[in-house]
């Protein structure tokens, strides 16, 4: 089996496929539904089908010039990672289709929110940093549309805030990414990293791995280059859903897994001065993302700061630099996904169902939106962390992990997310009780459930919540042979 | 068979010449043929001359008209000569292509074929700056691009032009004074014209120390002298007024290979009358690695606080000279190789940009600040398209010519002794810089109009096809060399050995 043409046909297909909706977008607009949905699917059979059959053999593409080489290489985390975007980009493309049924523009969205599926696929099966770097930045400029898809003066500047801090922060990864290789540390992907010795002296070396982990971490909101991902919630909700809490924000933390303990390894990292800036860095952000979100009153915005919160849970399990910490945040990769695009997928038929945008006005609406505030509970209780739901179990490891390093950087970690896990059951709970147990302002008759199309997909999420959470133990059976190499 | 090749150049030189007179005869199209059609003839005889030096694996010292040194003149091609001449004349015919759309429509009947005849005249002397192997010729030849540029700058007859044409002038007379000053003492040390015997006799007094001081200064005076004239920070006051005003044919020329064709001239300098041993040792080198980098930073800053498009891609224009300086400051080798790219991804990058934020100001109703630009890349959509590549291109965006040479700069950057963290961190910024101006024009051509704003209204006939082929062409290489850049990247390293 040609295994290097099917992958260079994951990335592909959609990439052109976009580029032909986009050129011909106002002949195919009213059929334009149909159009995205088979791209869509075909991709993902694609895409699952190379992460359950493609051999983890290195691919070499072409070369951009000497030692630039653009290399694909499937290994556990690019599969993990790989599925995980594959499963849930043709639920949003349902949901999408609910939600934009009467907004304008649904070529241009289609076009860019299809291609964006093709270069994220890529970002999976990138096979060295370069590679990963590169469709990092297309990563980027495809989803840059969709940010703006409103076009108004909000939506221009979230675009302007995004492109900067994306693209700008993705030029000190890519200061860092130059060095590395050229002081003699590989680019390639291998579990355990390439660098064997600090040969351009330790502190400049761990200097530069600090501005890596910057540079790539910008796209996960991690402090204080967080504020993108918080305007860039002007966007529709598909793509706030789908790009701002799984595809494009996990880009960003698999870039730092990558980078971490595939690239610089961790053997010579762990105990230096950078370990201690990066965990500063990731606990840092967990506090003020979930303080933000307490006092936030916005809907969308609030569940915006919980993303902002929660990845950095995903960055302290990788800062903690052990298998265990790198499982733990393949796990929480996985629940967080599940989770928040299910809420937000919940804030957004809300919000195109009865355009109501803040928690105040949310009191009572459970009875009249009974699906979408009961698929809403699970998620919120999931990312609360309440145990037969998925989010409890990647707690569970994070805090495991926390304590097994058995140091003081380990036990603060472990006392800054319980308070973290407090706060969480604050800013999301609150919404559910106001929402069941409040009585309504809005008594008008206006208000009805949400958009069949919408619904299907949050109700197939929600069943996926609860049986993550009761398989668990299978899917951290899964995530440590990620992190030991096994798969 | 290639042997006949070697004469191209000669010959390239004397054409480009030739129709320059010619031009004065011919009527206002035939003008403008007949350059598009010599600037063609020119480019593929670069090839030819390239295609022979690199079968032949080394450079090639021609005697013109076969006279020796006294009455005859030299001029000396390798790989890296070759490949400069092939993107001056290439960049050349694509802007006068792209260009000339503006010039029937901005510039009154008889003048046109003036404009032709500067445009010729430009293109023989950057080549004879780049072939020459003599000090005397090339100061010659650049006194004459420096008249060719004016011309080209006050082509528009607007008072507006016309000063801007004076202040360009004015800095490059300054620039070429300086660099008099250093041949006259050069050959007041030496006694020597030529670049071998310049080269020979400089090289024992420096092992000597002999006339340290003079030697030093004449160093400077030959390389601060060209660095003035293609404005390097802080000389780079003069670009917004000239780009601004200069047609977008012009713009494209003088950003894109005029200004490089001075530091064509300088690297020659450096390389074959002072040795690159000299010139890191004497500190010259220092002095650009720390303006360029102050280029970088200071050009972006004034990009982004710029009211119009052509005053920012002015700007931009400043702060990639920078680049360029930065790299020729680092090192011998990788970073003269990085400097090297980057002339030509600017060359090729900014001539498109150029062009194309001219069809985007066309059609915004000639005006070419922010607010009226909204909505630009939706009236012209290829000039749109072409733009989106260049500012790409010009962040360093992957898959373009940009990104291959920023890999090259930090590349070199890391060699860099002590300045490491200094060229990296510079490059970071420079490119958060670059991301702010451009990406946001980025953003705003393709941003509808408010509803309610007036309708711009497109005056003059469209010379769409012309503008569109250049374009195109400009923006494939772009992508081309990005995807592929590792043979054009041999060929100047192997050039630069050469030289």
């Amino acid at each position: 089996m040609p295994w290097k043409l099917v992958l260079g046909v994951c990335i592909l297909l959609p990439v052109v496929m976009g580029f032909v909706m986009y050129a011909c977008k106002n002949k195919i607009e009213p059929r334009i539904n149909r159009w995205a949905c088979v791209t869509v699917f075909i991709e993902a059979a694609l895409v699952w089908w190379a992460v359950l059959c493609c051999p983890g053999d290195t691919y070499t593409l072409f070369s951009l010039t000497e030692g630039i080489t653009l290399v694909l290489r499937f290994d556990g985390l690019g599969r993990f990672f790989a599925g995980l975007i594959a499963t849930l980009w043709p639920l949003t493309t349902i949901y999408a289709f609910g939600y934009m049924a009467h907004q304008p523009r649904k070529g241009m969205f289609y076009a860019f929110f299809v291609m964006s599926f093709g270069v994220t696929a890529g970002v999976a099966m990138a096979g060295n940093l370069l590679t990963m770097y590169v469709f990092y930045e297309l990563l980027t400029l495809s989803t840059l549309p969709l940010v703006m898809h409103e076009m108004d003066t909000k939506a221009v500047r979230a675009g302007r805030i995004y492109l900067v801090m994306c693209v700008g922060g993705a030029a000190f990864g890519f200061a860092a990414m130059v060095f590395f290789q050229t002081t003699g540390c590989s680019l390639e992907f291998i579990l355990g990293g390439n660098l064997s010795e600090f040969t351009a002296g330790k502190h400049v070396t761990v200097f530069m791995f600090i501005l890596g982990f910057f540079g790539f971490g910008v796209k996960t909101a991690v402090f204080p280059l967080y504020f993108w991902l918080i305007s860039a919630s002007v966007a529709p909700t598909p793509v706030t859903a789908l790009l701002h809490a799984v595809a494009v924000v996990k880009a960003g933390a698999f870039g730092v897994i990558r980078l971490i303990y595939y690239v610089c390894g961790t053997q010579l990292l762990s105990g230096t001065w950078g370990q201690y800036v990066v965990l500063a860095a990731a606990l840092v952000t967990m506090l003020f993302g979930s303080s933000m979100a307490v006092k936030e009153t916005h809907f969308k915005r609030r569940v915006a700061y919980c993303t902002v919160s929660n990845l950095s849970y995903i960055l302290m399990g990788a800062a903690m630099m052990s298998p265990v910490g790198m499982a733990a945040a393949i796990m929480h990769i996985l629940c967080h996904a599940v989770s928040k695009i299910l809420a937000f997928f919940c804030v957004g038929a809300v919000l195109e169902t009865t355009h109501l945008q803040y928690i105040a006005d949310m009191e009572g609406m459970g009875r009249k939106m009974p699906v979408t505030f009961a698929t809403y509970t699970v998620a919120a209780l999931s990312l609360t962390g309440i145990p037969p739901l998925c989010g409890f179990f990647s707690k569970w490891n994070l805090l495991t992990a926390m304590v097994e390093a058995g140091n003081a950087a380990g036990l603060i970690a472990a006392a800054v997310l319980i308070i973290c896990a407090f706060l969480s059951a604050i800013y999301m709970l609150s919404v559910m009780v106001r929402a069941f147990f409040m009585p309504g302002k809005n008594t008008g008759a206006g208000i009805i459930e949400a958009d069949k199309r919408m619904l299907v997909p949050m109700v197939i999420i929600a069943v996926g919540v609860i049986l993550i959470g009761i398989f668990a133990s299978d899917f951290m059976t899964l995530a440590n042979n990620i992190a030991t190499g096994l798969i | 068979m290639t042997e006949f090749f070697i004469n191209f150049p000669c010959f390239s030189i004397i054409l480009a010449l030739l129709a320059s007179a010619v031009s004065t005869l011919l009527g206002k199209s035939a003008a403008r043929r007949l350059t598009i059609i010599v600037c063609a003839l020119i480019f593929c005889a670069s090839l030819c001359t390239l295609y022979h030096v690199v079968c032949a694996g080394e450079s090639v010292t021609y005697m013109m008209g076969h006279f020796p040194a006294p009455f005859g003149n030299e001029i000396r091609f390798g790989i890296f000569e070759c490949i400069m001449a092939a993107t001056f004349s290439l960049v050349m015919v694509l802007c006068v292509i792209g260009g000339a759309g503006s010039v029937i429509e901005r510039i009154g009947g008889f003048r046109q074929n003036l404009y032709y005849i500067m445009a010729d005249l430009a293109l023989a002397s950057l080549l004879a700056l780049t072939y020459t192997n003599d000090i005397f010729t090339g100061y010659v030849f650049v006194e004459i691009c420096t008249v060719a540029a004016c011309g080209l700058l006050a082509a528009r007859n607007s008072g507006k032009s016309i000063s801007a044409a004076m202040r360009y002038m004015i800095f490059s007379l300054i620039g070429s004074g300086l660099l008099v000053l250093g041949i006259i003492f050069l050959y007041g040390i030496t006694g020597h014209l030529l670049f071998p015997q310049l080269k020979e006799s400089v090289a024992s007094l420096w092992a000597s120390g002999q006339y340290r001081i003079p030697l030093t200064a004449a160093l400077c005076l030959l390389t601060i002298g060209p660095a003035i004239k293609s404005g390097l920070f802080p000389f780079h006051l003069w670009m917004p007024d000239t780009y601004s005003t200069a047609l977008p044919g012009s713009a494209g020329i003088l950003s894109g290979i005029i200004s490089k064709g001075y530091i064509v001239f300088m690297m020659k300098l450096v390389f074959q009358v002072f040795g690159t041993e000299i010139f890191f040792e004497s500190g010259i080198s220092l002095i650009f690695l720390v303006f360029g980098i102050c280029a970088m930073i200071f050009g972006s800053v004034g990009a982004i606080r710029a009211k119009s498009i052509s005053r920012m891609n002015a700007y931009s224009s400043a702060a990639q000279i920078g680049y360029i300086y930065m790299g020729m400051g680092i090192s011998a080798e990788i970073g003269m190789l990085a400097a090297a790219l980057h002339i030509i991804c600017h060359a090729v990058t900014k001539s498109a940009v150029f062009l194309s934020s001219g069809e985007l100001i066309r059609v915004s109703g000639g005006k070419s600040d922010f607010f009226s630009l909204q909505g630009a890349g939706h009236r012209a959509k290829l000039a749109g398209v072409v733009f989106t590549v260049g500012a790409m291109s010009m962040v360093g965006i992957p898959l373009t010519m940009g990104f291959i040479t920023k890999i090259y700069f930090a590349r070199a950057g890391i060699t860099a002794d002590g300045m490491t963290l200094a060229v990296l961190l510079a490059l970071a910024v420079s490119t958060v810089l670059n991301v702010v101006y451009f990406l946001k024009t980025m953003i705003r051509i393709y941003t509808p109009q408010k509803v309610g704003s007036q309708e711009h209204i497109v005056t003059g006939a469209p010379k769409g096809k012309m503008l569109a082929f250049s374009g195109l062409v400009l923006t494939v290489l772009n992508i081309c060399l990005g995807l592929h850049c590792e043979p054009l990247v041999q060929l100047l390293r192997r050039g630069i050995e050469m030289i």
